[in-house]
């Protein structure tokens, strides 16, 4: 690749979105990857943010339906727990350990679990749709429960440490050079990728696509937009990266159960998640992933009455912040401006 | 050359039939009024040229094809367009993008996924020059929300244009718009239909807009064709003055 072309990139990515936000944006990405050697830095902390990349992945995936379709669905968790019990079942069935074919096979399983119950699902519209949804990604989890000699029931699959590009880092690093060293950088790859193709779709003609057919579906299909087709594409291609992020929680976790993944719970907190976040802005399930795992693992410290705590978020959030975190950024950003602008008036 | 054509076109609701038996056809090229009383079928006619609504018998036949079975995106595609009477747009994208999304379906492109929209400009270039013609250029990237009802209007109007349509239908553009910005919506539409080779198909209240506009009017009641011919012998007619014109 030339300098021009690279300069090029650069320079479009600082015209999309201006210069602070470029400039924020390359710190956390540096920050990201440094994290694990900063000092003060531990295996919990590091464990922890996997995790929210992980469910980062998972929401912003989640809010190509919500957000840019205007599909609320309450089926996801058949995407994010099939992706992880396709690996945990290849790996204890078929001896799979290769976590470069284990990452394929459950976005896979996951995408293909999305066009069938997606294909049913889209021929219905909003509460309808979202508890078709429900209802199909129930009868997994209930499948998983009862099939307990293929499933190992509520117990669940161990998922066993995978070897990557044929090395095992957990024999060779230990289990913190493991995580830290080697899973962790997965994890983050698998993101940033996620955020650079999952922006680019969004920002395609084919996420135009998709937000005409959100504001107004019967004016989608007067410009020749074939609607139920394009809300099941959405669905195919949420479930695709829901399923990666659940593959990623699979490995960090080590162990899934079905009332860990496969529940309709686990579709709430995605969709808790992108709420928190922001469905308005692109980035806004990021943070809402990440607000989210860090309010639950301080409330799981404080008292076992967590799920309140919780809901009394969701529901402050819901009253007085409707557009999430990214709604507060944007309130900042415009007393910012009004600030400004009375600055230039003097 | 017919571009559309109906024979016995019905549609019943249970035991009302709002359309009845229409045999109707539109020339290419050719501006067609339609005018009736508030429960004629007009709009159910509409629905049913656009594929919303199903028909109990009769057929359309649009630019040599049969229509039967096609649904409501298959048709815009084949350049059977539509705007609504209600505007319906898309509010929380800027006027560009609107245009732009109804270009990028008629090029379909709505699958292309690795384009980012700010990196291509062919697509915008061309919503710009449209929204130009039609006097929205300044407001260009303003979300649809925040412009005035009659902007609405000629953006809902607009997205159908860009559809580069074979037959255009218009269901009451210049409805809900006070009286003195009538004729402007209406000029920015002279423009078009004097420029384009597309045929218009557009339902009216205001009989001196129709008179001023149609090249041949075509007057509905109770579901059927009352008459049809050029806008002074339609709009001269006497059951029409009395059924449609409300005068004595």
């Amino acid at each position: 690749m030339s300098q021009d072309t690279k300069t090029g990139v650069a320079v479009g990515i600082r015209q999309r979105f201006g210069n602070l936000s470029s400039a924020v944006g390359a710190l956390l990405l540096v920050g990201a990857f440094a994290f694990p050697y900063l000092p003060g830095t531990g295996q919990y902390e590091v464990f922890l943010l996997g995790q929210i990349l992980a469910f980062a992945i998972a929401a912003l995936a989640y809010n190509v339906l919500l957000g840019y379709t205007g599909l609320l669905s309450f089926g996801h968790a058949a995407f994010f727990g099939g992706s992880a019990y396709a690996a945990g079942l290849a790996m204890q069935y078929y001896g799979m350990t290769e976590l470069l074919l284990l990452i394929p096979l459950g976005v896979l399983v996951a995408g293909t679990i999305a066009v069938v119950i997606g294909f049913i699902s889209v021929r219905h519209t909003e509460v309808y749709y979202a508890l078709l949804m429900l209802a199909l990604a129930h009868l997994i989890y209930v499948l998983t429960v009862k099939l307990y000699t293929i499933t190992g029931g509520t117990d669940g699959v161990a998922i066993t440490t995978p070897t990557i590009a044929g090395v095992n880092y957990l024999t060779a690093w230990g289990y913190a050079g493991y995580l830290m060293g080697i899973l962790y950088y997965v994890i983050l790859l698998s993101f940033v990728v996620t955020v650079v193709l999952l922006w680019t779709f969004m920002h395609s003609p084919f996420g135009l696509t998709l937000k005409t057919i959100r504001d107004d579906p019967e004016r989608a299909r007067a410009i020749g937009i074939p609607v139920r087709r394009y809300r099941w594409y959405a669905s195919i291609m949420s479930g695709l990266f829901t399923g990666l992020g659940g593959v990623m929680y699979a490995f960090l976790n080590g162990h899934v159960t079905p009332g860990t993944v496969l529940h309709w719970s686990g579709s709430g907190e995605l969709a808790f998640m992108t709420v928190l976040g922001g469905t308005g802005w692109f980035f806004g399930p990021i943070t809402g992933a990440g607000a989210f795992i860090l309010i639950r693992s301080q409330a799981q410290q404080l008292t076992e009455y967590w799920h309140f705590l919780m809901g009394l978020v969701l529901f402050l959030v819901i009253v007085f912040e409707p557009e999430g975190i990214s709604g507060i950024g944007a309130r900042i950003r415009r007393r910012i401006q009004r600030w400004r602008g009375r600055g230039g008036e003097r | 050359m017919s571009v559309l054509e109906t024979q016995g076109l019905t549609k019943e609701f249970g035991d009302l039939r709002a359309v009845d038996g229409m045999d109707f056809e539109v020339d290419s090229g050719e501006i067609v009024g339609i005018i009736g009383p508030n429960g004629a079928g007009k709009t159910t006619f509409v629905n049913l040229l656009t594929g919303v609504l199903d028909a109990t018998s009769g057929e359309i036949v649009f630019d040599g094809k049969s229509l039967q079975g096609s649904p409501v995106h298959d048709r815009a595609r084949a350049g059977l367009v539509r705007s609504f009477q209600i505007p319906r747009v898309c509010d929380d994208l800027t006027l560009v993008e609107n245009v732009r999304s109804a270009i990028l379906s008629r090029e379909r492109k709505n699958n292309s996924l690795f384009t980012v929209l700010d990196w291509e400009d062919d697509t915008r270039a061309e919503a710009v020059d449209l929204l130009e013609e039609f006097g929205l250029a300044e407001k260009r990237e303003t979300e649809a929300e925040a412009i005035p009802h009659g902007d609405k209007k000629i953006l809902d109007v607009c997205m159908s244009v860009a559809m580069r349509p074979k037959l255009l239908i218009l269901d009451e553009p210049t409805s809900g718009v006070a009286t003195e910005n009538k004729y402007a919506i209406m000029d920015r539409l002279q423009n078009y239909f004097e420029t384009s080779d597309s045929a218009v198909l557009f339902i009216e209240h205001d009989m001196e807009l129709v008179a001023d506009y149609a090249e041949r009017v075509v007057a509905m009641d109770q579901g059927r064709k009352l008459i049809d011919g050029t806008p002074e012998e339609v709009l001269e007619d006497q059951t029409v003055k009395q059924r449609i014109r409300g005068e004595e």
